[in-house]
């Protein structure tokens, strides 16, 4: 599907969406289908095919030259956006595919399922139809992504052979005459192969089955060549002889930071998203990212978000080389500190929120806000911790209640038709008699929204009971029209 | 006494706020046994003559109002007692709107002080705070017992506290209060469409609209009973409902056309002045002196003139020509002005 969403991408409107669309590129002296996009497959398309056929089949169908360069840098762009966003180890897999180390930067986005939706979501959002795997080795990412069932897919860790075992062979990443010839062999599906003898399977096709079955079960490494662009910003120190105990870590750490923000400062930038990737000398790489909600160079407080970090990194049998990278910068000017004689600064709270979004997620740290909305439920959004005010506001001089329940609760009561307050109502099995109340205030539902909430009306009230607590209560309906609502009593929050 | 009388009533006149037609709100009315109700359209008199119709139509007395939204924020409804209130009141408009341009108006308290006399004068509070007091104050100042307070439900917190120290703050300044409606449609269901045009006037879409929605609920016609059950604490405020229509006895049935008078002399009527004119052009087109057929022929046409009472549309002729003979030399020019001017007046009448 990439070259089809990069084509519709780069060109805009110009291939109608409706349309069937097939790429169109040379196999020898052929013309034949390279890609089609859903609508064509519909229709019978299949890659491979000879374009007089796939014309025949399909008569108004729109062909465009299939461009195998443009798309592979386009590839490049597109991983390159997902490492300054989502990890530090990215690498363009194949010709139509991102591989990412998802360690030490899922913790960023709230876990890895959530780093899936949103980068997902955030391609979707684009017009790139993508699909997605974490699993213990690359092979089996790679294999559950591309013949899985879901589109977006967490494999639980230690789990890969079962989930491998029903794909096809085509998913190992092998030659296509090897797959022909276990075809003709009577294997069609992964697990077919794995209670094999291997000396004869080898002997057969070469060394490359087994060593594709052993990177997809994850017995045989696989590193990743992340792609490092060269303007980025990166200190680098190498050890002659291999660390491993945490203080050395933190100590080292120290001293790349401090290196990395005399070059940011040279330029005026501050860094929003800084890798920190340790090269073992097994050949594993090790990564720590952290992400800042405000542009930073402080090398201090740089130091102590990295070694918050440092029990992540498993050292092995020691660590050789040590890289930190500013992954994504924004500029940042040197400021005017507020003289305390004259005025108090604003508390910067920046600091702060860094140090709990690189522990329990940026999605777990936000704000409420108000929202112009006369539902109570709707009333507030949630904006990131440090967003600007959005400019609604509640109306100051309505009471509304310190706490809203996330849900209203049903209570019974006695009350008059068609607007009075009730004489008593019960709670969570407790009885409360009812000696003040104000109301009704008429709430309507916001009929732009959904069908249901046309006539929807909840006549609220305010009311205190015999020991002085104040309830937001509310009946669904008006009292008068059985249309506007059920006539039922609920309890929506609790005034402080 | 007269049962409840509807008095803060929009129409769809109030260009983008009321979502019901005049006819809708005065059948609607009928229906419920409301006998009198008022139109107070925002700083316009556009809706009146189409309400008046609506109103004989339906049997519902139609009191004439206007809401004047001054400069100041301050919201006033008022209603001419008697015919020259009301030109008094349409002089006003024509004032604010001559000031602000299209579509809008732009009025000053001391404008409403200079043409107060023969209204009364209602104040829609918002809050009862210290601009409500000093705003009460001014109004007891310039209208004397002809100033009121409307009392309405807002369907909103406090709202029972809010009217209750509205009355108080009403009494201090010895303002009576009134209740009110403040409606804005003739039946509920009409709430969607008047989201609707509010989003239109404020050029947003219907999610955007946020709070600039009519905040306050319920503003659609209630029965004379419901009115009297929502205003349980407040029976004079019902009561001086029928009172303000009581004294508000202008209809627009007083009004006739009024033709503008083109008099040289004052002294004179207009027919006087036109025999005089004519004879002065008898005695020009005939020097050596008119003959008799055509004298009889001017005094038969006279005779009908005056028996019709068309005279001051001569005279209006007579000036135009006499207009162009100055301003604009030929006689061709002045032929192409009298043809014009026949044809406007759907009359073909040779001019004296």
């Amino acid at each position: 599907m990439w070259p089809i969403d990069r084509l519709r991408r780069q060109a805009g409107a110009k291939p109608a969406a409706e349309a069937p669309l097939a790429l169109v590129g040379r196999d020898r002296n052929r013309r034949v289908v390279t890609a089609a996009d859903p609508a064509a497959k519909m229709l019978g398309l299949r890659a491979g095919m000879p374009v007089t056929k796939a014309q025949a089949l399909v008569p108004g169908l729109v062909i465009e030259p299939a461009d195998p360069q443009a798309d592979a840098k386009s590839l490049g762009r597109l991983a390159l956006w997902v490492m300054q966003r989502f990890s530090p180890i990215v690498a363009v897999d194949g010709a139509d595919g991102i591989v990412i180390d998802a360690t030490g930067a899922a913790h960023l986005h709230g876990g890895e399922g959530a780093m899936l939706d949103a980068l997902t979501g955030r391609l979707a959002l684009s017009g790139v139809t993508a699909r997605a795997a974490i699993a213990d080795s690359r092979g089996a990412a790679h294999a559950l992504a591309r013949y899985g069932g879901a589109p977006v897919f967490v494999a639980p860790p230690g789990e890969t052979a079962p989930l491998l075992a029903p794909l096809p062979l085509q998913a190992l990443r092998l030659p296509p005459a090897i797959v022909m010839g276990l075809h003709d062999l009577g294997f069609s599906r992964i697990g077919d192969l794995t209670g094999q003898p291997r000396a004869p399977l080898t002997r057969r096709f070469g060394p490359e089955l087994c060593r594709r079955l052993d990177q997809a079960f994850g017995t045989l490494a696989e590193p990743i060549e992340p792609i490092r662009p060269q303007e980025l910003i990166t200190a680098r120190r190498a050890f002659a002889e291999p660390i491993g105990a945490a203080e050395t870590i933190a100590r080292y750490i120290g001293k790349l930071v401090a290196t990395l923000c005399a070059a940011l400062e040279a330029r005026g930038l501050g860094v929003r998203r800084l890798d920190l990737i340790c090269h073992r000398v097994d050949n594993q790489v090790q990564t720590v990212r952290i992400g800042l909600a405000m542009p930073q160079r402080d090398p201090a407080r740089l130091t102590r978000l990295l070694c918050d970090r440092i029990e992540t990194i498993a050292p092995g049998f020691g660590i050789e080389i040590m890289t930190l990278t500013a992954t994504l910068t924004e500029p940042l000017r040197l400021k005017q500190a507020a003289s305390s004689l004259i005025e108090n600064p604003a508390p910067d709270l920046s600091g702060l929120i860094d140090t709990l979004a690189n522990r329990v997620g940026a999605k777990a740290i936000y704000r409420f806000a108000p929202q112009p909305s006369d539902v109570p439920e709707r009333s507030v959004r949630r904006i990131p911790p440090l967003a600007e005010d959005m400019g609604a506001n509640w109306p100051d001089h309505w009471p509304r209640p310190a706490r809203l329940l996330p849900r209203p609760e049903p209570i019974e009561t006695m009350a008059l038709l068609p607007d009075h307050p009730p004489n008593w109502f019960s709670w969570r099995g407790v009885r409360r008699h009812v000696r003040r109340a104000d109301g009704p205030e008429r709430i309507f539902g916001e009929w732009w929204k959904r069908d249901a909430e046309q006539v929807a009306v909840r006549d609220y009230f305010r009311v205190e009971d015999d020991t002085g607590a104040r309830f937001w209560i509310f009946r669904a309906g008006d009292g008068e029209n059985a249309a506007t609502g059920s006539h039922r009593w609920f309890l929506h929050g609790i005034f402080g | 006494m007269t049962g409840y009388v509807e008095l803060q009533v929009t129409s769809s006149f109030s260009f983008l706020r009321g979502a019901s037609s005049a006819e809708e709100l005065f059948t609607r009315a009928a229906a419920m046994g409301i006998g009198a109700m008022a139109i107070t359209d925002r700083n316009t008199l556009a809706g009146i003559v189409r309400a008046h119709v609506a109103a004989k139509e339906a049997g519902v007395r139609l009191i004439v109002g206007c809401r004047l939204d001054l400069a100041c924020g301050m919201a006033v409804l008022v209603y001419p007692m008697d015919r020259a209130a009301w030109s008094r009141l349409c002089r006003l408009l024509s004032l604010g709107k001559a000031r602000a341009g299209k579509g809008r108006c732009h009025l000053e308290w001391a404008d409403l002080v200079a043409y107060a006399e023969g209204l009364i004068a209602v104040l829609v509070p918002d809050l009862p705070d210290e601009t409500c007091g000093l705003r009460l104050r001014r109004l007891h100042k310039v209208f004397g017992n002809r100033a009121y307070l409307a009392l309405t439900l807002r369907r909103r917190p406090n709202d029972q506290m809010r009217l209750w120290q509205l009355s108080q703050l009403a009494q201090r300044h010895g303002i009576r209060s009134v209740a009110t409606n403040d409606i804005l449609f003739h039946e509920p269901a009409r709430r969607m469409l008047q989201d609707v045009v509010t989003a239109i006037r404020h050029s947003t879409t219907i999610d955007e609209l946020g709070l600039q929605r009519e905040r306050h609920a319920d503003r659609y016609l209630k029965p004379p009973a419901e009115m009297a059950r929502l205003f349980a604490h407040f029976p004079e405020a019902l009561a001086r409902t029928g009172e303000i229509a009581d004294r508000c006895r202008f209809s627009l049935d007083e009004l006739r056309y009024q033709y503008p008078e083109e008099r040289d002399d004052p002294a004179l009527s207009p027919q006087e002045t036109l025999a005089h004119l004519v004879g002065e052009g008898a005695a020009t087109r005939y020097p050596q002196g008119v003959p008799p057929k055509v004298t009889a022929a001017l005094r038969h046409e006279l005779t009908l003139i005056g028996r019709l009472n068309y005279a001051p549309y001569f005279l209006t002729v007579n000036s135009i020509v006499r207009f162009a003979r100055y301003s604009l030399s030929g006689a061709r020019i002045g032929r192409q002005f009298r043809r014009l001017l026949c044809a406007r007046h759907h009359r073909h009448r040779p001019g004296p």
